[in-house]
C-alpha cells in the first residue's frame, strides 16, 4: 500500500474549479455569497484529496485539509489574476475607465494626485492593454481574498469529512 | 492549546467585522483616511456586490460589504462568542451534525435563487436572518477545524523537535 500521496492533482483540480466558477459570467454570481465559488474550490481539492487516499494507509488529517485549500486558493489566485490580465490585454476593455462610473456612485472621489494616477493607470491600458501598477493591485486582491476563503473551505470540508471518517469507523 | 486557538479565532473574526464597519468610519473621517477606507472596500468587493440598495449605511456611508455578509460575518463573531457556552459539556474538537449547516446554508442558497430569479424578491429581513443564521452555524464547524489544524501542526513539530534530539 502507498503510504505517501501526491497534492499536486487535487491542488490543481480544487484551483481549476475555483478558477472555473470565478471567471465565468452567472456562475460567477456565486462568489458573492462570500465566495462561495473558492470554498467549493477548495472542497473539490480536498474530495479528491481524500478519495486519492482511501485505499492506503493514510488518513485525511484537518492539516492536510488546510494546506490543500490554501494552496488551491494560491494557484487559483495566480491563475485568475493571469487569465483576468490576458482577456484585458486582447480586448478593448478598460477596467479602470469602467469602474470610475461606480466608485464615483459610491462617493469615493480621488483628490487631484490621486486621479493623476488613476488617469495615466487607464492610459497605460488603453494605450498597451497592460498596466504593471493594475496588475500588482489585481494580483494581491486576488491572492489574499482567495487564500482566506480557499483555506477556510479546505478546513471545513477535512473537518467534515474526517467527522464521517470516524462515523464509519466506529460503526464497523 | 485549545483555548488559546479559540482566543485567536475570536480576535480575528472580530478584526474581521471590525474592517466591514471601519470602512464607513474612516470614509466619513476623510483626509488619508480616505485612502485606507478605499482599500478596505476594494479588498470586499472580492467577495461582495457591495450594492447600496441591499446593504446598511452608518453615517450616510455604507458598509463595505451588503446586509447579508454583514449579517454573515455577525453571526460569525456571536457564534464564535456563545460558542464556550453552547458546547460547555463537548470538547473543542467536536463538531454538530453536518446537516444543520446544510439546512442553515439551503436556507440562504434558496433565499438568493429565489430572488434572482424573479420567483420571490427577498427583504433587509430575509437576508439578516438567513445570513445571521449560516455564520453562526457555521462556527461550531470552524472552530473546532480551526483547533484540529494548529493541534496536528504542533504535534508534528514536537515530533520533528523529538527527533532532532
Amino acid at each position: 500500500m502507498k503510504t505517501n500521496q501526491n497534492r499536486l492533482l487535487p491542488i490543481i483540480y480544487g484551483s481549476l474549479v475555483m478558477t472555473f466558477l470565478y471567471l465565468t459570467p452567472i456562475l460567477n454570481f456565486v462568489n458573492l455569497l462570500c465566495c462561495a465559488g473558492v470554498i467549493l474550490g477548495a472542497a473539490v481539492g480536498v474530495i479528491t484529496y481524500n478519495k486519492q487516499i482511501k485505499n492506503t494507509d493514510m488518513e485525511l488529517s484537518v492539516k492536510d485539509g488546510g494546506i490543500i485549500g490554501f494552496l488551491c486558493g494560491l494557484l487559483s489566485g495566480i491563475l485568475t489574476t493571469v487569465i483576468y490580465l490576458t482577456l484585458i490585454m486582447f480586448s478593448n476593455i478598460n477596467p479602470i475607465s469602467e469602474a470610475l462610473p461606480l466608485l464615483e456612485k459610491l462617493n469615493l472621489n480621488f483628490n487631484q494626485n490621486e486621479m493623476s494616477v488613476v488617469n495615466k493607470i487607464s492610459e497605460e491600458i488603453s494605450r498597451s492593454g497592460f498596466s504593471l501598477t493594475f496588475s500588482v493591485y489585481m494580483f494581491v486582491y486576488h491572492l489574499i481574498g482567495f487564500t482566506i476563503f480557499g483555506f477556510l473551505g479546505g478546513l471545513l470540508t477535512s473537518t467534515l469529512i474526517r467527522k464521517s471518517n470516524l462515523k464509519k469507523i466506529k460503526n464497523l | 492549546m485549545e483555548k488559546k486557538v479559540y482566543y485567536i479565532f475570536l480576535t480575528l473574526s472580530c478584526l474581521w467585522l471590525g474592517l466591514i464597519v471601519l470602512a464607513p468610519v474612516l470614509k466619513q473621517i476623510g483626509g488619508f483616511s480616505l485612502i485606507i477606507s478605499r482599500f478596505i472596500y476594494d479588498f470586499f468587493s472580492v467577495s461582495c456586490h457591495q450594492i447600496d440598495s441591499r446593504s446598511y449605511f452608518l453615517w450616510g456611508n455604507k458598509l463595505a460589504v451588503c446586509s447579508r455578509c454583514f449579517l454573515i460575518y455577525i453571526g460569525f463573531v456571536t457564534g464564535a462568542l456563545a460558542y464556550p457556552l453552547i458546547s460547555k459539556k463537548k470538547k473543542f474538537t467536536d463538531i454538530p451534525s453536518i446537516w444543520i449547516l446544510l439546512t442553515a446554508v439551503l436556507l440562504l442558497f434558496t433565499d438568493a435563487v429565489l430572488d434572482i430569479s424573479g420567483i420571490l424578491p427577498n427583504s433587509f429581513t430575509t437576508r439578516a436572518i438567513t445570513g445571521f443564521l449560516t455564520g453562526f452555524v457555521l462556527t461550531f464547524y470552524l472552530i473546532p477545524g480551526f483547533t484540529l489544524f494548529f493541534t496536528e501542526i504542533k504535534s508534528i513539530l514536537k515530533r520533528k523537535k523529538k527527533n532532532e534530539n
